[in-house]
């Protein structure tokens, strides 16, 4: 029956559409003055200044949605790559509270979207102006209100067994209703009391307290976060308790918000709340966990946008030498996928003469790792992710509409490590109808293509595959990125950008050459003496297993070209 | 759908009556022209009905007790769904006369088959304090003399949109009375606590260690917060839950417990024998919701001795006026645990 009746409604909705075809079609023909086809009307001259401005849904879109989801289910398509996950916006279980009933405030995220998420990938948004990130805290709220419907109505149907019609109801739309308003109205948040500056004996009560609290059976008695061995969070992820001597803090580390982390635990996490602790106790506890690290590490958990300048210089340095004396900026680059004590220490230089452009970058490595061709190795490479305009991209690699510039240098294609130095005569197809006969043994011949074996026979470079090295390259590649996923290597005509690297005392040190300018969008972002652009990083280390996705990252940064 | 005879105070054992073919045959017709009005195939006869109070004949007519007949559900829930619907609907303003007067509900829930032996939990944290106390795993507890089934939890299942009925005046004492949850030797005590969300929820930790006690509750907020040795601390829940909520310690993660908030008074867990007993239901017929931690989903049981298919762990029961309506014996077979 259901089967018919779907039956006539589709036929019933082609009549319909047929219905509307037709009457435009004729209404077409009979209004449109002669001689005048639709495309012979003015070009549009609106400017981008004129578009409406995007709406917190697009920005969302814009911004969130590659990890978090579009509708905000934390299954992104970058999801895969990043630990700690991100998270379901639609369940609502946000760690960062500041209210009773553990439901955010427009306020936490906006603070939260400031600061980011130390310890996640999740980064600062800062670069964004106040009134947008005003929108994608109503964003989410909107989406977490929707996922508290949908959970609610879930149950309806699941559990109480009711029917579409049966949640029609009044009564039971009220009971929705007061479900919604209960988990998206925020409860009372207690005023955080004034922090002191911390005394050895505030400390040493803290020190008490915290045992008291029970802090100690997770943290550790060191509060070196080695107090328990397993736990997982509310999505069944596996978590760990913060090691306070690294400094690194969710939630921010400054004193009213690791009291408020004190006060209301961390929801969806096995971090409790000590609402039994009095304010001063809590003041108290916040002084001793702060007295286990100092302010400097702290401050380098938190992703800072940095101003980079490329100085104008008579002649690029050749070679690595000559780089002493340009300034150098240390940019934060933290893992997608968190490991502690990450941190590559990544200091960038850049220069031009008025024609090229070099930017050098230096970053700590513990192993040169320069082979990728066996499953189990993988290289060491770095990436500029480049960006010319006013309202910068998605951080990660832009998107469709806004793509970004990246230049890619990788370790295994500059040292020229061919497959088959690694593999002899595996990447090699034997055309034997086409080719030579070969006498000897296929063992006996060297690994690589013989002259008398055709292009065909490597096929992945015959078919101008740009991962393939093919001989001649310094190990730079030029990409264009229009979001997660959607990584292209240029045309081999679009492919200015040499680089040079070389691993001395446990660092890697790569310059990227390029043109400043360049004559087309399909050859990257050009570049211009006296201008901005925004730049990034992102580096992989091959002993940590880094490839595509998994690697570090940076933010948005300044790149401010002397004139 | 089954409804309990009432009988007097420890008087002959309560029948179940299989549904008669004549209720299934009004259900079936009710169901067939629901679809055909919502349009929608008809894929879930589990065998429960979408509105059990309004569907069920008045008990009177089957009741042999001598207790004063109680004419009409009193239950006030909205009509739920369709011009289907056969039973007339009671109005609204019987739910304050629940004149017919009170009654009681008691059953046993016995485990059928060999009971699994409790295992030993694994102490991973405070050995010194909780290694020493042979924890065992609670979440299925057989009284090994006489089948019984604890920590079984029975209470009021209320429709959506229903309001609770009125509390018998024996209740109005304890109303804000304070329900304590203790975490004693490294468990909780109890393993399920019961409590009107009108009371207070006092956690206790009469350990000399620290625990943190964790509800994953639905309907409430989350809660989550620490109990220092010796402490104790104090939680009001606003919301009914619908299901007990897990209660935890992330300090000592193998403690498991229980606690389920209502709006009304009407619930009882099962003790050591699998025994319960819900005092001063109002009379009428009343579904109720059977939960057990490793049962999650209570269909095939067997109610003295008859087999009977319950969904979703609900059941309906007349509860007469001035009388002991006695479920008798339920047995739950061990595949229901598995």
């Amino acid at each position: 029956m259901a089967e018919n009746e779907h039956d006539t409604k589709g036929v019933t909705k082609g009549l319909v559409v047929l219905l509307v075809l037709v009457v435009v079609a004729v209404t077409a023909v009979l209004f449109w003055p002669s001689g005048e086809k639709p495309d012979d009307k003015k070009p549009s001259t609106a400017t981008v200044d004129e578009l409406p401005p995007p709406t917190s849904r697009d920005l969302y879109v814009q911004h969130c949605a590659a990890c978090h989801g579009e509708n905000g289910d934390g299954r992104g398509a970058a999801a895969a790559y990043l630990f700690p996950k991100p998270r379901d916006l639609r369940a609502g279980r946000f760690r960062l509270v500041s209210t009773s009933n553990n439901v955010l405030t427009p306020e936490d995220l906006e603070a939260m979207l400031v600061r980011g998420m130390p310890g996640s990938s999740m980064p600062s948004w800062a670069h964004l102006s106040e009134e947008d990130r005003a929108g994608l805290a109503k964003e989410v709220l909107r989406l977490r209100a929707e996922g508290a419907r949908e959970t609610f109505v879930r149950v309806l149907k699941e559990e109480d067994e009711l029917t579409d019609e049966e949640i029609a109801e009044p009564a039971v739309q009220k009971e929705i209703e007061a479900y919604v308003k209960r988990f998206t109205t925020p409860g009372e948040s207690s005023e955080v009391p004034e922090f002191g500056e911390p005394d050895s004996e505030a400390i040493a009560r803290g020190k008490e307290l915290y045992v008291k609290q029970s802090c100690h059976s997770c943290h550790g008695k060191e509060g070196k976060g080695d107090g328990v061995q397993k736990q997982f969070d509310a999505e069944g992820f596996p978590t760990r308790p913060r090691d306070y001597t690294k400094g690194i803090f969710k939630g921010g580390h400054d004193p009213a918000s690791l009291y408020r982390r004190i006060a209301y635990g961390m929801p969806g996490t096995p971090m409790p709340g000590a609402a039994k602790a009095t304010p001063q106790e809590r003041v108290d506890m916040v002084h001793f966990i702060r007295s286990l690290s100092d302010e400097k590490t702290r401050e380098a958990a938190v992703l800072k946008r940095r101003h980079l300048v490329v100085k104008r210089v008579e002649k690029i340095p050749a070679g690595s030498d000559g780089w002493s004396s340009i300034s150098a900026a240390g940019i934060q680059a933290i893992p997608l996928w968190w490991r502690d004590g990450a941190d590559p220490d990544l200091q960038v230089q850049a220069v031009h003469d008025g024609k090229q452009i070099a930017i050098r970058l230096s970053w700590r490595d513990g192993s040169e790792d320069t082979h990728a061709a066996r499953t189990e190795s993988f290289e060491d490479a770095v990436a500029v992710e480049l960006y010319r305009g006013d309202a910068e991209p998605f951080i990660g690699m832009g998107g469709p509409k806004s793509p970004v510039d990246v230049w890619f240098w990788d370790a295994d294609r500059q040292t020229q490590q061919l497959v088959e130095n690694t593999y002899p005569n595996t990447v090699v197809d034997v055309y034997p109808f086409s080719e030579k006969v070969v006498t000897t043994a296929s063992f006996d011949r060297p690994g690589a293509k013989t002259p008398d074996q055709p292009e065909v026979s490597l096929p992945a470079r015959a078919s101008g595959n740009p991962i393939v090295p093919t001989g001649a390259e310094s190990g730079a590649s030029s990409l264009s990125v229009g979001g997660p996923g959607t990584v292209t290597f240029r045309i081999p005509q679009s492919q200015l950008v040499t680089a040079d690297g070389q691993y001395i005392d446990d660092r890697w040190n790569v310059v990227m050459t390029r043109s400043l300018s360049v004559k087309s969008k399909s050859d990257g972002v050009s570049l211009e003496a006296g201008t901005r652009a925004s730049i990034a990083f992102a580096i992989w280390d091959g002993a940590q297993r880094d490839r595509d996705g998994k690697k570090l990252v940076t933010i948005w940064n300044d790149l401010e070209l002397e004139k | 759908m089954f409804f309990a005879r009432a009988v007097q105070p420890s008087c002959f054992p309560a029948q179940f009556e299989q549904e008669t073919s004549e209720m299934r045959l009004q259900r079936l017709a009710s169901l067939v022209i629901f679809s055909l009005v919502a349009g929608i195939g008809c894929d879930n006869d589990s065998g429960s009905s979408k509105s059990p109070s309004s569907s069920s004949p008045s008990p009177s007519s089957t009741a042999t007790s001598p207790a004063p007949s109680s004419s009409a559900p009193s239950s006030s829930a909205p009509s739920s769904s369709t011009a289907a619907t056969p039973a007339p609907q009671p109005s609204k303003d019987t739910v304050a006369e629940v004149k017919d007067g009170w009654g009681s509900l008691k059953g046993k829930f016995i485990y059928d088959g060999s009971p699994p032996e409790p295992s030993p939990l694994t102490i991973t944290k405070d050995r010194e304090v909780c290694g020493k106390l042979n924890l065992v795993d609670e979440s299925i507890v057989v009284n090994k003399e006489n089948q019984g089934l604890a920590n079984v939890v029975v209470f009021l299942y209320l429709k959506r949109g229903q309001d609770p009925p009125q509390s018998h005046e024996s209740y109005a004492e304890t109303a804000d009375a304070r329900v304590e949850l203790d975490n004693k030797q490294c468990r909780f005590e109890p393993h399920v606590c019961l409590l009107r969300t009108s009371q207070t929820l006092v956690i206790k930790n009469s350990d000399s260690v620290g625990h943190n006690t964790n509800i994953a509750a639905k309907n409430n907020a989350s809660f989550n917060q620490t109990v220092p040795a010796g402490s104790e601390l104090e939680h009001k829940f606003t919301e009914t839950e619908r299901r007990p909520a897990t209660v935890g310690c992330n300090i000592h993660p193998w403690m498991t417990g229980w606690v389920l908030p209502q709006d009304t008074p009407y619930f009882a867990v099962s003790g050591k024998d699998g025994e319960f007993e819900i005092k001063d239901l109002p009379s009428g017929t009343w579904t109720f919701q059977v939960w057990h931690e490793k049962a999650r989903s209570i269909g095939n049981i067997e109610v003295n001795g008859k087999a009977a298919k319950w969904s979703k762990g609900r059941v309906d029961v007349t509860i007469t006026a001035d009388a002991i309506t006695d479920f008798g014996d339920i047995k739950f077979s061990e595949d229901l645990f598995q």
